[in-house]
């Protein structure tokens, strides 16, 4: 892959950013009564802080790759890891643990228990969307996305009519689990595989960078300069629905950082894919350490700031703005 | 290498678009496909480079079934152009042109040529979605150049409908050169007089249920005045200029009563 | 000049939607129950509990669905988030009781509880003792028209349940063998929420002589950091367990997950324990058994740290 100076540039400024905002989430800390502290901690504070930031990393590389691969499989600006119904899936999975642990009378959601049925039920959906997203032996972006979001229409229905079965308290553990949380501690085992996963699929997503940036003909045009579209979509499909799967899993559905991660990597970086999937990678590993850090430095009462509301609030104007100036082009 | 389109039928969702087409384009000629709008010109050229599988018959690209031919071995031989080129990114020119190569190998130099070819140097670091379509039109043409091996297949959906006259003219030049080099050109058009200065054969597809092929051979013997005022509904006579050459004239001026069917 | 006609099909459906109307129009039949006689729809586990505590299970005539504690034939009616008003106008009540959310009462419920008649009362931020003990007192005055019997003989009823409270939060004569050091109350692990001052069941942790190890006031969400931070020398898991049945036996230091894992002297001294009460988590006069559960949980608590073992 050759790189333009200004790309080299680019991704070296966004590493630099990156590394900064993992740097201030390992240094900052604003105790309860809210006094900000900036020292480097005790080795049983470090190893939590770390893993908030590996937390934070993978699930930023795996949903901002995730957006570069469905924007180039939906040929659509807008699309998003959970365009295809993705979170809501796994929300309706959390929503069904809870459930069953209410009328199981078991309601007690035990640490990290939320994401076993967080993946079953992002995976289920990537399964139902695939096989109802296809024309004529393939899939289709326009049907991708319309049976995503149907998906996710009825996802949602499903989980307001369990949210009514079950009393205050456990309709609030989903609101909580929806905003998204970095966790300050998961089994060595699930972050292992997780991070491996966001590992893989971001060189996967690297090698395909040719493949995806032929894509961006029409189907026609793609398959006569000798691209293979139906294998391709099938392979950006599965790797974007993994990858977001594992982001969910792992820290719940966090919103704007799959569609905007693209979009300002696009904008410093240009639009071939090789050099946009690690781009978004940095930039999604910024917005959400940096999130975290904002987050665990804003009191709200009760408690912190949540990491989603945080990115939604940074990447709903930022994304309105790319689209506004006419920056954000695809 | 030639293009053989054989007993070929095709419909869309059972409503039949074409049907009985038995062609042949041959290599170091400019063959136009010509007929009126919606008789399935695209179609045909879409069944010839192996996008869709023909309900009936089949189409032989060099010898091979076009619709079993892998998306490399396909790119190997023959280039498209469709009619409108969609690039779903903010690529420039040369980057679009690049393309092109793909499947194909890299090579710098046939990318470089094909810009200079289709004159698109002054706008070559231009992202392409903010060209004009006429612009637009000679970057695809220059991404099939930088593909089309030698002597391969080159199929062109109306490539110059949204040019300047200049601009057609250096395109139809270009594929001049490139035929009388061996290639095979199957190119639809909707400028019968183009056509008539340009190609060599032409296939002649009537509209009707399926759209079927009317004539096809050398431009003359297809190219009647009566035979054209059937299937287009408009009349037009070959005329002999000054310096000998014949050329196809419409009906003279258009005025309100000219509507015709 | 227009004219109606009409399809045999049209008149067949015409006549069937004539004669529904009729058949809808027919009034009910008059309220068979006594007019002093009080009738109570409550919304709110909390003020259900409160009721059944005072003795009036048989006055209330509709439920929410979480005060599966009353006889489960009382219909279902709603909760704080919307009740059924045709229900509710079936049912025709004397009291509407819900325990409001912040927003307040939904309008539509206070407009349709002047229209038919109903008293619709609400408690809204029960969260401490006092706030229960108000709910307590209040009630029979909310009920019962001033100077009746009812009124004397319910407010006696409360009275009483105010004593049991006030006994069961009282120090016991085994209150020096409860742990008395700082403890952490946990509701909720992911994100992970803390009882805060000014809660209930921070009132029944200080009144048993604990202390809370969080300053903060409410509910408190908190972060694994914090928890290292404040290193609680105790942790208890409050887990609404489930009702007229054993709660199943859990390991309280799996069911910590990662507090268990971190550098706190509760971890280190495995000073982690479940408190399971299927109303642990609601503010109401079952206080009174929690707090006994949580003294009992405060005793177990209490042995010599022997880190390592």
């Amino acid at each position: 892959m050759s790189l333009t100076r200004r790309q080299i540039l680019g991704l070296l400024g966004l590493l630099v950013i990156t590394l900064t905002a993992g740097g201030l989430r390992l240094l900052v800390y604003r105790d309860l009564e809210g006094v900000l502290t900036w020292s480097w901690p005790a080795p049983e504070i470090a190893r939590l802080r770390w893993t908030a930031v590996a937390v934070a990393a993978i699930a930023g590389i795996s949903l901002a790759v995730s957006g570069v691969l469905l924007q180039a499989l939906l040929r659509n600006p807008l699309a998003s890891p959970f365009i295809l119904g993705i979170s809501s899936g796994a929300a309706l999975g959390v929503m069904t643990a809870l459930y069953v642990a209410y009328v199981t009378k078991r309601s007690w959601v035990l640490a990290g228990s939320d994401t076993p049925p967080a993946l079953l039920g992002a995976m289920l959906t990537l399964a139902v969307v695939y096989l109802l997203g296809q024309r004529r032996g393939w899939l289709d972006p326009l049907s991708l996305v319309l049976i995503g979001v149907v998906v996710s229409a009825i996802c949602g229905a499903l989980i307001m009519f369990l949210q009514h079965l079950v009393p205050q308290g456990l309709r609030g553990d989903l609101v909580t689990w929806m905003m998204g949380h970095i966790r300050q501690s998961v089994g060595a085992p699930f972050l292992l595989t997780a991070g491996g996963l966001a590992l893989v699929g971001t060189i996967v997503a690297l090698l395909m960078g040719r493949a995806m940036d032929a894509a961006t003909l029409g189907d026609d045009e793609a398959r006569s300069i000798g691209l293979a579209i139906g294998p391709l979509r099938l392979a950006l499909f599965f790797l974007a629905g993994v990858l977001t799967s594992v982001a969910v899993a792992l820290a719940g559905p966090i919103g704007f950082v799959g569609l905007i991660a693209p979009h300002a990597a696009r904008l410093v970086l240009g639009p071939r894919h090789a050099a946009l999937v690690v781009g978004a990678a940095l930039v999604g590993v910024t917005l959400l350490v940096g999130g975290d850090v904002v987050s665990q430095s804003i009191a709200v009462s009760g408690g912190r700031m949540p990491v989603g509301v945080f990115t939604a609030l940074i990447g709903g104007p930022a994304f309105i703005w790319l689209l506004r100036s006419g920056k954000g082009q695809v | 290498m030639s293009v053989v389109v054989r007993n070929l039928g095709f419909a869309y969702a059972r409503l039949p678009v074409l049907g009985g087409i038995e062609a042949e384009a041959q290599p170091g000629r400019i063959t136009a496909v010509l007929g009126p709008n919606a008789v399935g010109k695209s179609t045909l050229l879409r069944c010839a480079i192996g996008l869709l599988r023909p309900d009936e018959g089949d189409v032989l690209l060099g010898g091979k079934l076009a619709h079993r031919l892998r998306a490399r071995e396909l790119a190997a031989l023959a280039a498209y152009v469709p009619q409108r080129s969609i690039v779903s990114a903010a690529f420039t020119v040369r980057e679009v042109v690049r393309l092109g190569r793909y499947a194909v190998g890299r090579s710098e130099r046939r990318v470089e040529e094909a810009i200079t070819t289709m004159e698109l140097t002054a706008i070559a670091e231009r992202p392409y979605p903010a060209l004009s379509v006429g612009q637009q039109q000679r970057v695809a043409l220059a991404r099939a150049l930088a593909q089309v091996p030698e002597r391969g297949i080159l199929i062109l959906d109306e490539p110059t409908s949204a040019m300047d006259m200049r601009r057609a003219r250096n395109c139809f030049s270009v594929l001049r050169r490139l035929a009388d080099e061996g290639a095979t050109v199957l190119m639809a058009m909707h400028d019968l007089p183009a056509a008539a200065a340009l190609a060599d054969d032409v296939w002649l597809l009537a509209a009707g249920a399926p759209g079927h092929l009317a004539a096809s051979g050398p431009v003359e013997q297809v190219m009647r005045g009566d035979r054209l005022e059937r299937v287009f509904g408009v009349g037009f006579e070959w005329a002999r200029r000054g310096d000998g050459s014949r050329v196809l004239l419409p009906e003279t001026r258009i005025d309100a009563s000219s509507t015709t069917m | 000049m227009r004219r109606l006609l009409l399809t045999p099909r049209q008149r067949l459906v015409a006549l069937v939607l004539v004669l529904f109307a009729f058949g809808c129009a027919e009034p009910a039949g008059d309220a068979t129950t006594e007019a002093d006689e009080i009738r109570i729809v409550s919304l709110s586990p909390a003020i259900s509990r409160t009721l059944l505590d005072l003795g009036l299970e048989e006055r209330i005539v509709g439920r929410s669905p979480f005060c599966d504690f009353l006889d489960p034939a009382i219909p279902v009616v709603g909760d704080l988030h919307g009740a059924q008003f045709e229900r509710l106008i079936e049912l025709d009540p004397t009291h509407v009781l819900v325990q409001s959310p912040q927003a307040g009462i939904d309008p539509g419920l206070r407009e349709l509880a002047d229209e038919h008649g109903w008293k619709l009362a609400g408690w809204r931020g029960v969260n401490t003792i006092d706030d229960i003990e108000a709910m307590v007192r209040e009630l029979p005055t909310v009920l019962c028209e001033p100077g009746s019997d009812e009124l004397a003989a319910l407010g006696a009823r409360s009275a009483e349940l105010l004593n049991e409270i006030a006994a069961a939060l009282a120090p016991g004569e085994t209150d020096d063998q409860v742990w008395r050091g700082r403890t952490l109350l946990v509701y909720a692990m992911s994100p992970l929420g803390v009882f805060g001052r000014g809660t209930y069941l921070n009132d029944v942790l200080v009144r048993c002589g604990a202390g809370n190890a969080v300053e903060a006031e409410g509910w408190v969400q908190l972060t694994l950091e914090d928890v290292t931070r404040l290193d609680p020398g105790a942790i208890i898991l409050i887990r609404p367990g489930p009702r007229n049945q054993p709660a199943e036996p859990v390991d309280p230091i799996d069911a910590a997950g990662a507090l268990a894992t971190l550098d706190i002297e509760a971890a280190r001294a495995e000073r982690i324990a479940i408190l399971s009460h299927p109303d642990a988590l609601m503010p109401s006069t079952a206080i009174s058994e929690v707090a006994a559960e949580l003294r009992d949980v405060l005793r177990r608590l209490n042995r010599p740290s022997e880190p390592g073992s």
